[in-house]
């Protein structure tokens, strides 16, 4: 076990460090020079070559990736090329945000998802069965962003119950900040909840034909005490697994929603740091996501390990 | 129908005649109208604002977006009445020009501080006229290249000493370059002194904490604060103009600024909105690439190889454009059709004929040129703007009836400006969002050497016209002939095709006052307040 | 013929007789295949179905109801006939969702094929750069993309492909480490097989179902992703109609014509519907796993 967790974080690590070269390169191939783009279109070379020299664009990429990294390991993210804020002090009031979105997607994706599936397991093969499984289907045939526009249309322009868009801080207004996440987390979390229902099934459903299922019904164990322990292990290891597998895909959902919705979170800093050409910037949001795209699957890998010790084999070398 | 209803409705209408006849009618400078009830002391403001300023430090900030809050907190030392005419800010008068035009004295006004309480002198006015001519990231150098010293001549009187006569060097120091930091935060900061401006205005900076919200509170320095109502303004970017519109009917937000076409109506049925329109010194034009051979601002030109350098197809193609029906489809009609980088809102305009579309002529001089037709013309819009894309698809729908068969060629905004300034295109749709200086709406993008000049023009008679014109100070009619004079010129060479002068749409919840909004698309927040009736 | 050649025939038209039969068996499955097989349609037949130009606008009739005279679904800010708009739309979405789909499946299961049967050094190689673009958020490479190369269909469809490759590499590659270790692969290699014939005889022929499977899943996902992109102005370009861009442009309109953000909305839901439902059915009858 500790060999596993060793080995998982040493590949955890290099795959941060090859991150982080791709992102910088990455950035530099954006066509549009960022010290052009502060000068602004009407500057004269002069501007551009003062600007490059004050943010070291003139350097040698080696040291300019050099320079970016041995700065983030210390927290200093450098300072946005546009607007000459910091960097870090960006990303440290848009990822609270970011991380209410995603954690109520999740406990909404939860709450829908675990009964529906675990539902849909019991009776196998009748109408509760099949309502939920072509519901999930419908769920992930519905794009977001469109799902998104609907529920605008409906609870903000023809309902008037919730605001369309906008972000006020829970400190400052717990009910203003629901109200305005609620649309934006439901998007996200009904996507969510369409995978998590279909891995729920399946694996209550496997669960249910084990040996150990039925010894405890030979027991003479409640229908209700099977299936709810099974069901509370049952989902834990999908949830688990789910959202280590659905991260990146939360995160691109992450980014359209907080457009349609205007929150000020890591998405929209991500598209607006692009079309800046905010190279700090975006490296910035990048670095943050994939680091933290990392972090939880490492952590994900770790717990489901634990949880389930026959993956190690399988799981070690991918 | 109560004496205000009337009065609103009558403004309106004079407001739609004038839009009507638009080539005679000037700005309407809007002022949100004084409600039932008084102006109260205090309040918290949210202003939301379409786009995101970049720096909030005036010598390197080229974002319109900080034009148009900055003025709030960082006043400059002339200022625009409501006719867009040049009045002293924190000069205490106009300036005094020498006959030979080569010397501009400027007195300024006394027992001013800055909102840090340092006092506002003729030292400070130098510190920061040196800074805009000498620092090497200096945006605003340019403007003030014929400056060659500027003198102390007492504590409230400053000498600028010119190179050659400057007629726009007024309007320079009406934006950016008029705007003075204070010293002792210059000193503090250097060149970070965006991420705290310090200033003499209404209001004083409190806090940017991302790049879309700028917070204020009402300066105690402020020679003028009497007249301050609000305790605290935000500024907030809301990028898309739908919920801009949305978050202004919900009362999140009191004023927007930029309302779309499309909401105009729901906005104006509205009970709790007023609108405000006025034109705006901005222009759309079509930029053509004549002959931008190796890069925008780097003289001598050559012809490129594609079908529109050649001019009487410009003309043909300019023959096929409708600007009616482009400002009735594309905005709904909120624009105002023109063809010259004046606007009808400033002072400077002169009405010049446009010329009308006709398809039947277009194609008589395209047959006439014996290209074969479907001539290609790559047309680069901005990327993901629906504006833009609705404009591209009208005009290659209208261009399409005399035989150019117009590709659409959406780009994102940097890497569209790096080709244009590279000549790596047939047809640029560009924006100006305009100056109150006639020059400083039309040099930069005829000057051989301005890097704005992605079309490569380069006309001895205009050159010649315009550094006349720059240079004509003391006889504003000569001037204005002379820019009449270029502006039909221009026409005639159509390196640019102007479309129309924009519409400055500014929506304000009906409880808020004093809101003021002219031409020049500044917010000035001065005066704002709540009113105790709503 | 061989007699055991027909032996092997037949067993095949029997396996795909039974496979027919229980995909037959499935009503949704069968309704999904229905749907793709009227998509497909429409796509290959939308010039010649289409009531009027896509591209042509009257300026004079923007915004009609659905139902309108002539236009069944109404017009759009243009003026332009919505119906003849999303039938030409649906050769974006379909166009993206194959293309992509391919292109990842190709470049996906070369690389899982390669990882998994040399294993050692390039192993490692290949999936850590998987690892990596994994980590790499998928909207910032599209919006890159179409940074660098400019925003178009084939950028767009680029951008999905890459992000759907490394599912690609990881199901192949666990396959052939399974398969690898068969007595009949295993037999093949001490017999002194070339490569290429193991690899493209023995192993990648016994990994169709699951790839079959992971295809079923990707379609979908790109013709959604593909709306996303088109929505964010990343996508196909105008004239050229695409249902995300339909939808981009109704967001602007949503209190003056929400039915005009309701159409191409339901044409990407049934779409990607159909795709999900014909996928499930094919998962339920060629992967042992689901039918247990």
């Amino acid at each position: 076990m500790k060999w596993y967790v060793l080995r998982r974080l040493g590949i955890s690590i290099l795959t941060l460090v090859l991150s982080t070269m791709v992102i910088f390169v990455a950035v530099r191939l954006l066509p549009g020079d960022t010290a052009q783009v502060m000068a602004g279109e009407s500057a004269d070379a002069g501007v551009v070559a003062a600007i490059r020299a004050e943010y070291g664009l003139n350097q040698p990429w080696p040291v300019q990736y050099l320079q970016w990294i041995g700065h983030a390991v210390r927290g200093d993210l450098g300072t946005s090329a546009g607007t000459g804020l910091s960097v870090a002090g960006a990303l440290a009031a848009r990822l609270p945000v970011t991380l209410e979105l995603a954690v109520l997607a999740v406990l909404i994706a939860v709450a829908i998802a675990l009964p529906l599936g675990q539902l849909a397991a019991v009776h196998r093969g009748t109408a509760r069965d099949y309502l939920p499984t072509t519901g999930s289907l419908i769920g992930l045939s519905v794009p977001h962003f469109w799902l998104g526009l609907l529920l605008i249309l409906t609870f903000s322009v023809n309902l008037g119950w919730l605001p369309a868009s906008g972000y006020v801080p829970f400190s400052q207004s717990p009910v203003g900040n629901l109200s305005r996440m609620i649309m934006p987390a439901s998007v996200l979390g009904i996507g969510l909840a369409a995978v998590l229902m279909r891995q729920m099934r399946s694996a209550m459903i496997e669960a249910l034909g084990s040996d150990y299922i039925r010894t405890a019904r030979a027991k003479g164990l409640s229908e209700r005490v099977v299936v709810g322990v099974h069901a509370l292990r049952n989902a834990l290891t999908t949830v688990v697994t789910v959202l280590g597998l659905e991260l990146g895909a939360l995160i691109s959902g992450v980014v359209i929603t907080e457009q349609i919705f205007v929150i000020p979170g890591l998405g929209k800093m991500t598209l607006d740091s692009v079309f800046s050409r905010d190279y700090t910037g975006l490296q910035g949001v990048v670095l943050l996501t994939a680091t933290a795209y990392i972090v939880i699957n490492f952590l994900v890998d770790v717990t489901y390990s634990l949880l389930n010790p026959r993956i190690r084999v399988g799981a070690g070398a991918s | 129908m109560n004496v205000r209803q009337f009065l609103v409705a009558a403004s309106a209408a004079v407001l739609a005649l004038t839009m009507a006849g638009c080539a005679a009618g000037g700005a309407q400078p809007a002022t949100s109208p004084s409600s039932a009830g008084a102006v109260k002391k205090g309040g918290h403001l949210v202003v939301a604002i379409s786009g995101a300023p970049d720096t909030l430090d005036p010598a390197f900030t080229t974002s319109k977006y900080s034009t148009y809050t900055m003025p709030n907190w960082c006043e400059r030392l002339f200022d625009v009445d409501a006719k867009l005419n040049i009045i002293p800010q924190l000069a205490a008068a106009l300036p005094t020009i020498s006959p030979d035009g080569k010397t501009v004295t400027i007195k300024l006004r006394t027992g001013i501080k800055f909102n840090d309480g340092t006092a506002f002198n003729a030292d400070a006015v130098k510190v920061n006229l040196d800074r805009y001519r000498t620092n090497p990231r200096s945006a605003e150098a340019p403007n003030l290249k014929n400056v060659i010293d500027t003198k102390v001549i007492d504590q409230n009187t400053v000498q600028l000493d010119l190179s050659a006569p400057t007629a726009p060097l007024i309007s320079v120091l009406a934006n950016r370059s008029g705007m003075m930091a204070s010293p002792t935060q210059l000193a503090k900061l250097g060149d970070n002194f965006g991420t705290d401006p310090v200033c003499v205005g209404p209001f004083s900076f409190v806090s940017r904490p991302s790049a879309d919200t700028i917070n204020l509170k009402k300066s105690q320095y402020y020679y003028d604060k009497n007249k301050v109502n609000l305790d605290t303004v935000t500024f907030q970017v809301i990028t898309q103009p739908n919920v801009r519109a949305t978050n202004l009917r919900s009362g999140d937000i009191q004023a927007a600024i930029d309302i779309a076409p499309a909401d105009v109506a729901s906005l104006k049925s509205d009970p709790n909105i007023t609108m405000d329109d006025v034109v705006s010194l901005g222009f759309q034009l079509l930029t053509i690439n004549v002959a931008n051979s190796g890069g925008s601002g780097k003289p001598p030109y050559s012809p490129v190889s594609t079908p529109l350098a050649n001019a009487n197809l410009r003309k043909a193609f300019e023959l096929t454009l409708d600007r009616n029906a482009i400002n009735k489809v594309v905005y709904g009609g909120f624009k105002t059709p023109g063809c010259s980088p004046l606007s009808p809102a400033s002072p400077w305009y002169t009405n010049i004929p446009c010329s009308k579309p006709n398809v039947a002529q277009a194609k008589k001089i395209v047959a006439a040129s014996g290209v074969k037709t479907p001539i290609p013309v790559e047309l680069t819009i901005q990327a993901a703007n629906d504006e833009q894309t609705k404009l591209g698809t009208v005009i290659q729908a209208m261009a399409k009836q005399a035989g150019f068969a117009v590709s659409v060629k959406p780009t994102e905004s940097a890497a569209g400006g790096a080709s244009a300034q590279a000549g790596t295109f047939d047809a640029y749709m560009n924006g100006w969002s305009g100056r109150i200086d006639p020059d400083q709406n039309m040099s930069m993008f005829w000057s051989p050497t301005s890097a704005l000049n992605y079309t490569g023009a380069n006309y001895k008679d205009i050159n010649d016209l315009m550094a006349k014109a720059a240079s004509t100070t003391g006889d504003n009619a000569k001037r204005k002939a002379l820019y009449a004079q270029i502006a039909e010129k221009m026409n005639e060479d159509r390196n640019y095709i102007v479309l129309f002068h924009d519409a400055l749409m500014m929506g304000v919840r009906k409880d808020v006052t004093g809101v003021k909004y002219y031409s020049d698309a500044v917010i000035r927040l001065k005066t704002a307040g709540f009113t105790t009736g709503g | 013929m061989t007699t055991a050649a027909l032996a092997v025939d037949n067993a095949r038209a029997w396996r795909a007789r039974r496979l027919f039969r229980r995909f037959a068996s499935r009503p949704p499955a069968v309704v999904g295949l229905v749907g793709v097989i009227l998509v497909v349609l429409i796509a290959i037949f939308a010039p010649l179905i289409s009531p009027y130009d896509p591209a042509h606008g009257d300026y004079n009739h923007v915004f009609l109801a659905p139902f309108s005279a002539g236009h069944v679904l109404g017009t759009d800010d243009l003026g332009r006939d919505v119906l003849s708009r999303i039938l030409q739309g649906s050769r974006s979405s379909l166009s993206a969702g194959l293309a992509a789909t391919l292109l990842a499946a190709v470049v996906g299961v070369s690389f899982g094929l390669l990882a998994g049967y040399y294993r050692g050094p390039l192993d490692t190689i290949i999936m850590r750069a998987t690892d990596v673009m994994l980590a790499f958020p998928f909207l910032v490479l599209a919006v890159g993309l179409a940074a660098i190369l400019g925003p178009s269909l084939n950028n767009a469809i680029l951008a999905l492909a890459i992000s759907s490759v490394p599912g690609y590499v990881r199901i192949t590659r666990a396959e052939v480490l399974g398969l690898r270790e068969q007595d009949y692969v295993q037999a093949a290699i001490v017999n002194g097989a070339p490569d290429r014939v193991i690899l493209f005889r023995h192993i990648l022929r016994n990994c169709v179902s699951p790839l079959v499977v992971q295809a079923s899943i990707t379609i979908p996902t790109m013709i959604i992703g593909e709306a996303a992109l088109s929505f964010l102005g990343i996508g196909v370009q105008p004239p050229t109609a695409s249902w995300g861009i339909m939808l981009s442009s109704a967001q602007g309109y949503i209190s003056q014509a929400p039915w005009y953000a309701l159409i191409p909305g339901v044409a990407i839901a049934i779409t990607a519907l159909s795709f999900n439902l014909l996928g499930d059915g094919l998962r339920d009858i060629l992967d042992p796993r689901a039918t247990k």
